[in-house]
């Protein structure tokens, strides 16, 4: 994500005031559990329970978003290792991963972090077992109808270009003006159906991602439309076209 | 399956917003906030420790971009990111984070009260999950040298491998999906625009 040179700005500043920054410099003191390239973690000094870890990116991150993949994979992926040793070390079972983004949720430090907190039966911090009341059904259907379209362009969009395996594409549908324009804008694929359509036919089957989105239509009734809206213009408008130009 | 109660989700596909192979994404009946999203692995794991790497990063993403949408589309001020990575048998074997829009005075309250432990506990705390912690790495070295491989050539060939095979796939990916990407492109920058700049403006 690029960032504006104000925003830059705004997390430099940042930065000077963070004292997990300067933990991660070393210029305080912190009990270090673990350490590696990207990330470190520290014993929360007021913790929730016993064991309470905070791992965090070195970089400062003011929020999730901002983490790049390879830091935010290897937060995931440590996540799970540490938390696993912070329950051989306790003898727990149990933890809770708690992430809060923004100081309307509790984020008291402009650092992103994520906490590792050790549970218990009856340790006081049942808060932390997420119970809600029943929803109005028509509350349901608002929030859905407001964020739904929006996580699925956005997972569609995000998640196969950070090496996930395609959404299975429900909510996203494309109608089959839609599909005719996504070929028309596409230059590689016009040019093998209009040049030659048997050889593409056999394509389809094949690619994960063309059969995907030929699946719910006649391929053959696509290919003539395609060609139809090929069809070599006049000679005339032709020349106007480049006229034009 | 009946019994499970996210399977049961994944068939009925009740107050279902998103699911592709590994992960759905659905509102929950009780919502512990207006905008209470709740993210399941689709698989049955016992434990966190259980699941491979690829598929905890794509549920974590998953909730994610889903804490995104409800800040963009429900303005929420901040939310909650909450997990709990053992008891997953006894709530039916799926491994779930619920991700929880958060307005300024709410009325919610995850936060804990802060404890103070005497140091000697504190260092005795720190050198036990440190020690378990230091075998992160070595674990990994073992099983490569276990492979009877130079643990250089075995990761850097298998880097190549991943490589070559992501290539193609994010190269079509993109060709195919460019019209589509088009239409989103403005409105995604926007978006994440909008997200980081009233993000950091909350920032404490
Ligand atoms: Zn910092
Ligand atoms: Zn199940």
């Amino acid at each position: 994500m690029q960032l504006s040179p104000e925003q830059q700005k705004a997390i430099e500043q940042q930065k000077a005031q963070c004292i997990f920054c300067q933990i991660i410099d070393g210029k305080i003191d912190s009990k270090k559990v673990y350490e590696d390239k990207l990330l470190i973690g520290i014993l929360d000094i007021n913790p929730a329970s016993k064991g309470h870890v905070l791992l965090m990116p070195k970089e400062h991150y003011p929020i999730m978003p901002l983490i790049p993949p390879e830091t935010f994979k290897q937060l995931i992926d440590k996540t799970k290792e540490v938390d696993g040793c912070v329950k051989e070390a306790l003898l727990c079972k149990e933890t809770t991963i708690f992430i809060a983004n923004g100081a309307a949720a509790g984020q008291q430090s402009s650092h992103f972090m994520l906490h590792i907190i050790p549970r218990d039966g009856g340790d006081g911090l049942e808060m932390l077992d997420i119970s809600g009341k029943e929803a109005p059904k028509e509350e349901i259907k608002e929030v859905s109808a407001k964020i739904g379209p929006h996580l699925n362009a956005v997972l569609a969009r995000n998640l196969p270009a950070l090496g996930f395996k395609a959404p299975a594409g429900t909510g996203q549908k494309l109608t089959k003006e839609q599909v005719l324009q996504l070929i028309d804008s596409n230059l590689q694929i016009k040019n093998i159906i209009l040049e030659n359509p048997e050889q593409f036919k056999q394509l389809v089957p094949k690619h994960p991602q063309l059969s995907q989105l030929f699946k719910d239509f006649d391929l053959d009734d696509i290919l003539k439309q395609v060609r139809q809206k090929s069809k070599p213009k006049k000679p005339g408008k032709l020349s106007l076209d480049e006229a034009i130009k | 399956m009946a019994e499970c109660r996210y399977c049961e989700i994944a068939e009925k596909k009740q107050n279902l917003l998103y699911e592709d192979e590994d992960v759905l994404a659905v509102l929950p009946e009780k919502q512990a906030a207006k905008g209470h999203v709740l993210v399941a692995a689709k698989n049955h794991h016992d434990n966190i420790q259980e699941i491979d790497d690829n598929e905890l990063e794509h549920i974590f993403y998953t909730a994610s971009f889903a804490a995104a949408s409800l800040f963009d589309k429900l303005e929420a001020h901040g939310t909650n990111i909450i997990a709990k990575t053992g008891s997953i048998i006894k709530k039916g074997g799926h491994f779930h984070i619920d991700v929880i829009a958060r307005k300024s005075e709410d009325g919610l309250n995850f936060l804990w009260s802060p404890k103070r432990l005497p140091e000697d506990e504190m260092k005795e705390i720190q050198s036990k999950i440190k020690d378990k912690c230091d075998m992160i790495g070595v674990k990994k070295k073992k099983e490569v040298i276990n492979l009877d491989r130079k643990p250089e050539k075995l990761e850097s060939s298998e880097e190549k491998a991943s490589e070559a095979e992501a290539k193609p796939l994010s190269k079509e990916g993109k060709k195919y999906n460019k019209t589509e990407k088009k239409q989103e492109k403005e409105d995604s920058h926007e978006d994440k625009e909008s997200y980081l700049v009233k993000q950091l403006r909350r920032m404490p």
